[in-house]
């Protein structure tokens, strides 16, 4: 009976991760090379290939890569950048994405208007009717508005506000310390931008309008490979766990897992789920008259 | 004086005349010329900067307006093209100038020197002036300059000229907030100048004038040994002979050889007219003595 629930559980969360999946972009640039995450498997990114909720994009070395979006913003992604797109709510298009490392860019047009949300390990950021840099890494998160305004908020800290960033506005937030707000970004993150940053992003969505590109599976993707992201907020790894339980099943990854269970203790209920069975209801024994 | 002698003295003074007079009218005309093609130079230049000029503006500008987010970027301002490609251009050619010399710029190497300044100032101060043409020494060399007003009939130009809070902020970054603001609409804010070197032209000129009156001297002298030949052989030498001839006849010597020219022009037809007298004057001589 215990394992039947179980099983029902496993479905329902394997139907909801399904529920989301309509593609929320395209491909629309590689150069370079780089690679997505789909579930528990690894697969190789190229132009056309579709993009679902809960793909995790990753560029490797001097690569760029550009995604358009349904509703017609346009993302493009730096060199080494690392994207995890948050399955949407209901059935709208995903909308929310998170940025492990690296720089982007994104084109939130006017029609777009539910807007673009972006997180990183320091800050968040809400997009709409505008033009964004943002980067990440390690220490410090930052964007820069080209275009139109956003509002940037604190993540993984005390300050909660919302700020306002107007156009040409720089707002930064490095670890630890309170968010700022510059009229004009330092020239060290101008110069780390790629060069294609700096000019308007074109859009190619006509050329992959009836091209639907089969993703290409590569190799299987170890706990080194995607530690950062296990090990990352405890939103990101809410939605990994359920796309990558199968991987629990794999003795290396499983051991990798459970020696640093104390980074993601929600993988404990996947890796020890007999801890986590019901107590068996003590039984009553007779009150003696 | 011989008939030589004459000939050749009124063709020397013809000569002379010729040539002054050529050499007068051809050097008027290539000083001339010269000057033509200076300005000329200088009118297809100034029409070059504003080439540039608009095409940075239409073309270039838009395409890197969202570069100049990030950086300011001199190459989208019309006058910086215009004068970056002039810089080009006297790297081959040191002694062209080309100047966007203005009262108050934003690039320091614009600003007007002395001299600049003052035809800026005739520009500000008459109104209809459309341009200025003149001519000065320059460290190599004399110049003539052409100068023509830049006024401020775009109002996209007041976005980076007006006040330090309407410009971009790449700009100030770049420029700093104390230059090239508070131009207004339809100011005379500075004036494109263009030098070019009246040296060349005018010693290409000279140069030119050189060969020509030597080239017609060596003309005049070929014709003047051909016609002196001519004359000799044609004309003096047949006479002479001729005339020795007569000379022994009138003398008595009926025997001399007769005279050998045949030909049908008017030294043939005298030689012809000789030879029938002397058979004459023998017939005659002969009926005497009979």
């Amino acid at each position: 009976m215990r394992l039947v629930s179980l099983l029902c559980c496993m479905c329902a969360g394997l139907l909801a991760v399904l529920a989301n999946a309509a593609p929320f972009g395209t491909v629309t640039l590689l150069e370079g090379s780089g690679e997505f995450l789909r579930a528990a498997s690894r697969y190789s990114l190229e132009e056309g290939v579709k993009l679902e909720p809960g793909d995790v994009v990753e560029l490797a070395d001097k690569s760029l890569a550009q995604i358009e979006f349904v509703n017609g913003s346009i993302l493009a992604l730096a060199t080494k950048s690392r994207l995890l797109s948050f399955p949407p709510a209901a059935k709208k298009p995903a909308n929310e994405f998170f940025l492990l490392q690296g720089t982007l860019k994104v084109l939130v047009p006017k029609s777009d208007t539910d807007g673009v949300r972006f997180t990183t390990p320091h800050m968040s950021v809400s997009i709409a009717d505008a033009t964004a840099l943002i980067s990440t890494a390690a220490d410090q998160s930052a964007v820069f508005m080209e275009r139109g305004e956003a509002r940037a908020k604190e993540e993984g800290g005390a300050g909660t506000d919302l700020t306002l960033v107007k156009n040409g506005e720089y707002y930064s937030r490095a670890v630890n310390q309170k968010a700022t707000v510059t009229a004009r970004p330092p020239q060290a993150f101008i110069a780390g931008l790629p060069r294609a940053f700096l000019d308007a992003l074109p859009s190619l969505a006509s050329k992959f309008k009836d091209v639907d590109a089969a993703p290409k599976k590569t190799t299987d993707f170890t706990y080194a490979d995607v530690e950062a992201w296990l090990k990352s907020t405890p939103a990101v790894r809410k939605v990994l766990v359920p796309r990558w339980r199968s991987k629990a099943r794999d003795p290396a990854f499983r051991s990798a897992l459970a020696a640093n269970i104390k980074d993601h203790p929600e993988w404990d209920r996947i890796l020890y789920p007999e801890k986590y069975l019901p107590k068996p209801k003590p039984v009553e024994l007779p009150r003696p008259y | 004086m011989k008939l030589i002698v004459k000939f050749n003295l009124v063709f020397i003074g013809v000569f002379l005349v010729g040539l002054l007079v050529a050499g007068r009218i051809s050097y008027t005309l290539l000083q001339k010329n010269a000057q033509d093609e200076i300005l000329q130079n200088a009118r297809i230049m100034m029409q070059a900067a504003l080439a540039m000029r608009t095409y940075t503006s239409k073309q270039i500008k838009p395409l890197l307006e969202t570069q100049m987010k990030y950086n300011f970027l001199p190459q989208t301002v019309p006058a910086y093209a215009a004068t970056e490609s002039f810089n080009d251009l006297r790297a081959k050619y040191p002694e062209y100038g080309y100047k966007e010399a203005t009262l108050n710029p934003t690039n320091p190497r614009d600003r007007t020197n002395d001299w600049e300044a003052d035809i800026v100032n005739q520009f500000r101060n008459g109104a209809d002036m459309t341009e200025i043409i003149g001519e000065r020494d320059t460290p190599v060399g004399r110049a003539l300059y052409l100068a023509r007003p830049i006024q401020i009939k775009d109002g996209a130009c007041l976005e980076c000229h007006s006040t330090v809070e309407a410009a971009p902020k790449t700009m100030i970054e770049k420029y700093g907030p104390a230059n090239g603001f508070g131009w207004k609409l339809n100011d005379t804010i500075g004036a494109q100048i263009v030098s070019v070197p009246t040296d060349v032209p005018l010693q290409r000129a000279e140069k030119t004038f050189k060969v020509f009156m030597l080239s017609l001297t060596g003309v005049f002298a070929f014709i003047f040994i051909v016609l002196n030949l001519m004359l000799f052989y044609i004309v003096i030498r047949p006479v002479t002979r001729l005339s020795h001839l007569a000379d022994e006849v009138s003398m008595g010597n009926m025997e001399a050889p007769d005279f050998a020219i045949k030909g049908k022009d008017e030294i043939g037809a005298l030689a012809s007219s000789f030879d029938r007298m002397r058979k004459s004057l023998v017939k005659a001589f002969k009926m005497l003595e009979e």
